[in-house]
Parts: C-alpha cells; sequence; structure tokens
C-alpha cells in the first residue's frame, strides 16, 4: 500500500463526530448534565408553587418575568458557561488525559478535523441538554394562554442558548487544545474573569462572552423585584446585531485557533 | 522509496524537552524488515518513536520516514501503524468497536472498514473476544488489540513501543510470527524493546540507544555476548506464583526467586533456556498458570553502564 491520500476536511470531521459522541455520553457524564439541566427546571417548579398544573402559573413573580429572570440567571450566567467549559475543554483534553489522542493523531486526516469533529459532538450533546430544559422552563412558568404569544420568544431563547453554547464551547475547546489543565483555566474564566470584568467600568468587558450572550437575551433586563440573583446580571448590553456578530467570530476564532494549536502541538 | 532505501532516516536528529534532551544529535538509518530499538528507559527510544510517527516534531536535524517528512503529514500515515506503549482505550468499547472506529478514519466503505477489522483482530487471536468491552480485557489482550488497530490497515511500516510486555509466552510466539510473516511480505517493522532476548529471535537489526545517543546500530550478536556475562531477570505473572516457582527453582541457570502478589521474579544465567522453559509450559498448562512475562531493565542498564564506561 503506497497510497498517501488523506481523508476530505467534512468526511473526517463527520467520521471523528461519531467518535466523539460516543465519548461525551459516559455514565458519570450523563449525571452531570441531567443536573445541568434539571436544575434550573426545578428551580422553575418550585417558583410555579407546588400545586399549580402545568401551564396555569400561581408563582409569586409574574410567570413571564420569572421565566425570563431564569433565562438569565440560570441559562446565560450559569448553565451554558459552566457546560461550555466542562465539555468544551473536554473536545480534546479528554483525549490527552485518556492518552487516546496518539491513537487518533496518527491517522491519515488532519489534525484540526479531531477538533471540529469533537466540537460538533459537544454542540449536539450540550443542545440536547439545554434545549429541552428551556422548553420545560417555559412550559412551567408561562401560562398556557399566554404560550401561543410568547413561543416566538421561547424559540429566540433557544436560539440564543445555542449561540451561546458555540461561543463559548468554542473558546474552551481552543483553550482545552492549547493549554495543559484547561479546566483551571476554564473555572478562572466563568467564576473569576466574566462576574468580576463585568462590574468594571469601560470597554474590557468586551473580553467578556456573557457581555455578548446577555445582549441577546430577549427578555426585559431583570429588575431588583424580579429578578433571582440580581447580583449576578450585569446590566449593560450591546445591539443584538452586534453582539450575534462578536460571538459568531469567537467561535470561528475559537475553531481556527483550536485547530491551530492542535495541528502544532506535541502529542 | 526504492527497495534499498533506508526505512528511516535521520540526520543530526535532536529533541528536547525544555531544558532535558531526549536525544542528542543522532545520525541513524533504519533498514527494511524489522529493527529493533533497545534501550534501557529513558534511552530515548519511545522519543524517537515518537518523531517518526509524527506526534511530535524534532528540535533539530532532518528525519524522513519512507522517504517523506513526518510530522504533520497526515498523508504519511496512511502508510505507517502505531501501537504505542500506553494503553489510552476507550473502555466501554469493545475491541471490535474500537478497532472499527479508528480505521474508519482512513476512510472506505462501511463494509471494508468492518472486515479488515475483524481479520486484524483475528490476526491477533482476538476474533472470540472481539465483542467484549477493552475494560474486562486481560494485558495480554490489550496489547494484542493495540496491535490489532496498528495493523488493521495494512501499513507499509508498523511502529511498535514495547509490544511484547505483558504477554503471555503464547501470545508472544504468535505475535513474533505474525510479524515475522509481515516483514517477508515486504512490510517493515520498528519496534522498542529493553530486553534484548525478546527481540533477538525476531531480528538481528538493532539500534542500540543510551541517554539519548545512538551507541550502536547493526548486528545483535556482540552485544548478545556482552548480554550473557550478566544475569538477567524475567518476571511471571501467575495465577499460583509459588506453585510455579517451585518448578523453576530446580532449573538450570537460575540463580534466585522472588515471589510477590501475582509474580516471580527470576535471576537467571541462562535466560534463553528460561524463554523457551516458560513457552513450554505455557503451551502444556504450567503448574502456576502463567499470565505474562516483562524482563526488568536492570540488566541492560548494566550492560550499558559497562558499554559506556570509558
Amino acid at each position: 500500500m503506497s497510497e498517501t491520500r488523506v481523508l476530505p476536511f467534512l468526511a473526517a470531521s463527520g467520521r471523528t463526530f461519531s467518535l466523539a459522541l460516543g465519548r461525551k455520553l459516559t455514565r458519570s457524564r450523563a449525571w452531570f448534565l441531567l443536573v445541568m439541566g434539571l436544575l434550573p427546571v426545578l428551580v422553575a417548579f418550585a417558583l410555579r408553587g407546588p400545586a399549580a398544573p402545568v401551564g396555569a402559573s400561581t408563582a409569586p413573580l409574574a410567570a413571564p418575568a420569572a421565566y425570563g429572570a431564569i433565562v438569565w440567571a440560570a441559562y446565560v450566567r450559569f448553565v451554558i458557561p459552566v457546560l461550555g467549559m466542562w465539555l468544551g475543554t473536554g473536545v480534546i483534553a479528554d483525549e490527552v488525559d485518556g492518552r487516546s489522542l496518539v491513537y487518533l493523531t496518527t491517522r491519515p486526516i488532519a489534525r484540526g478535523t479531531l477538533l471540529t469533529g469533537g466540537y460538533l459532538a459537544y454542540l449536539l450533546v450540550a443542545g440536547a441538554t439545554v434545549l429541552p430544559s428551556m422548553l420545560l422552563c417555559a412550559f412551567a412558568l408561562i401560562p398556557m394562554a399566554a404560550m401561543p404569544n410568547a413561543f416566538p420568544l421561547v424559540l429566540t431563547d433557544l436560539g440564543v442558548a445555542l449561540v451561546g453554547l458555540a461561543a463559548y464551547g468554542a473558546l474552551f475547546a481552543a483553550i482545552g487544545a492549547a493549554f495543559r489543565r484547561p479546566l483551571v483555566l476554564g473555572l478562572l474564566f466563568v467564576f473569576g474573569w466574566e462576574p468580576l470584568v463585568l462590574l468594571l467600568p469601560g470597554s474590557i468587558k468586551r473580553a467578556c462572552l456573557a457581555l455578548y450572550l446577555q445582549s441577546l437575551v430577549p427578555h426585559p433586563v431583570p429588575t431588583a423585584e424580579s429578578a433571582l440573583l440580581p447580583q449576578l446580571v450585569v446590566r449593560e448590553v450591546l445591539g443584538p446585531a452586534e453582539a450575534l456578530a462578536s460571538l459568531a467570530l469567537i467561535s470561528l476564532l475559537g475553531l481556527w485557533l483550536g485547530a491551530r494549536a492542535l495541528t502544532r502541538r506535541d502529542v | 522509496m526504492s527497495a534499498t532505501a533506508p526505512v528511516v532516516a535521520a540526520e543530526h536528529l535532536s529533541r528536547w524537552f525544555g531544558t532535558v534532551s531526549a536525544l542528542s544529535d543522532i545520525t541513524v538509518e533504519v533498514p527494511a524488515g524489522i529493527t529493533a530499538l533497545l534501550g534501557p528507559n529513558g534511552a530515548g527510544k519511545s522519543t524517537l518513536l515518537k518523531l517518526v510517527t509524527g506526534q511530535i516534531r524534532a528540535s533539530r536535524g532532518v528525519l524522513r520516514v519512507l522517504g517523506e517528512e513526518a510530522f504533520g503529514n497526515p498523508g504519511l500515515y496512511r502508510r505507517v501503524g502505531l501501537a504505542p506503549e500506553h494503553d489510552g482505550f476507550y473502555e466501554g468499547m469493545t475491541g471490535y468497536e474500537w478497532v472499527e472506529a479508528l480505521l474508519s478514519l482512513h476512510g472506505g466503505s462501511a463494509g471494508l472498514v468492518e472486515a479488515n477489522a475483524r481479520q486484524a483482530l483475528a490476526a491477533v487471536g482476538l476474533d472470540e473476544v472481539a465483542d467484549r468491552p477493552i475494560g474486562s480485557y486481560s494485558r495480554g489482550m490489550r496489547q494484542r488489540v493495540k496491535l490489532a488497530q496498528a495493523m488493521a490497515h495494512d501499513p507499509d511500516l508498523l511502529v511498535l513501543d514495547e509490544p511484547l510486555s505483558g504477554l503471555d509466552p503464547l501470545s508472544r510466539r504468535q505475535i513474533m510470527a505474525l510479524l515475522r510473516d509481515r516483514a517477508a511480505a515486504g512490510r517493515h517493522v520498528i519496534l522498542s524493546s529493553h530486553v534484548l532476548h525478546e527481540v533477538e529471535a525476531l531480528t538481528g537489526s538493532i539500534v542500540l540507544l543510551h541517554q539519548g545517543r545512538v551507541l550502536a546500530e547493526g548486528n545483535v550478536h556482540e552485544v548478545r555476548a556482552l548480554m550473557d556475562r550478566h544475569p538477567h531477570q524475567i518476571q511471571i505473572w501467575a495465577r499460583a506464583p509459588r506453585a510455579l516457582a517451585e518448578v523453576l527453582v530446580s532449573q538450570p541457570g537460575v540463580l534466585g526467586l522472588r515471589i510477590s502478589s501475582g509474580s516471580v521474579t527470576v535471576e537467571t544465567s541462562a535466560p534463553d533456556d528460561l524463554y523457551d522453559l516458560l513457552t513450554a509450559l505455557g503451551a502444556d498448562g504450567a503448574p502456576g498458570g502463567i499470565e505474562g512475562l516483562s524482563s526488568p531493565d536492570d540488566t541492560l542498564q548494566a550492560v550499558f553502564n559497562y558499554l559506556v564506561q570509558p
């Protein structure tokens, strides 16, 4: 055999996607995903009140406002960044930690396809965790009668969640491909850098993904009366077009930098 | 690449990690057929194999593998198969699923991938357990499934890092026969080992590495003569080590025995005789139930110390 053909990028990404998907769905990880998905739902049901039937909210907060507050505080500021960090860093770092990367990088595929395939698997798994969870929250907190009007808003929320997962995932996938101990860096970013820098004046807060993501949220900014965790929500927002373009750019840049780091790194 | 061209050609090749030099200005040509990289732990064998398989890039120097650059050249990896020293399996997958998944990265139809994966698993004697999770495999099975994924795409060059470590005597014999068959079919094998006796049966072509430098390359016999002056240690994993020790203690050449949990370590001045005996015992069903063999590298280290004495 003397053929030296490299598997085309899309075909290779598809195959690494299948491989990564099986890798992501381990038992311990499934538990974590379940917890991350159910936590906001439990909060939503707690707010709605135990006796009320689904769709007929008796929550102390006005239902749509409570739903909006959950989207802000639970999803935008917690679930999406944490899932992005935890699963995104693992796209490559899991293979490094498991010593399996060498089996993959010695195949006739561009190394970058390991990142793109793994990233797509991450997006599928994270999306399958977050989107149904958000839908359950919406059905728990928005009265059924109001649902036809509110549904476009809910669909927008789902889109925002996907965009957020895409951006955080790409950023952390790049960190996972470039650095040792990426989870430590991720924790510092999500729980140190972002909350701190968002509070600072000036343009430095543009170095936070949260700023762009919260600019896309279609709900009114939570007020002190309605927010579940008002201290976590910084109210400054950008225009949606700028925010969306920035997140798209961050996602593409993250993937490119991650693929480049993986291509150049020692295994 | 012509028939006489070297499989691997390194020229003033160096690789360091921070301030540590793993390979230092080596110039070596690996010929066609089977070649063993021999050296104690830390000699630079694994670093050289990582360079050959494009896992790491050289700090300095030139390296050609099958006539091509190795690092960042995925096209070359279609012609190279690697069985690294460390396991790194997806433990929940079956042996077949794992080999098939890796083989699918080479392209080809699903049917072809399946057939080649099954064929490779059968070649290493794992066909009957191919559908069991890798997590349930013994040490020897894990070694063999590594070999299966390395050769499933029928590469021109097979690169094996310590491939015989942990194998039981029968598996060793089977794997060695497999490697000899590949060489006879015009393929090439580079394997690393710190045990001269196990590679001697495979090839006369060796590269001796020590502290990141090539100490000698070529024929094995001179080194072999030197090795025989030093007692050789063999560790044997067995279900009943004490019963096995009772058989071994009376063998000629055995200088000492040490029994520990699950294994017997034998010090012998006649390693070939002992390996032959263990192979025969493995075939007949030894009293102790032999599960695997390995050789600590003390002996080789002693020889290297001797060789590098001023």
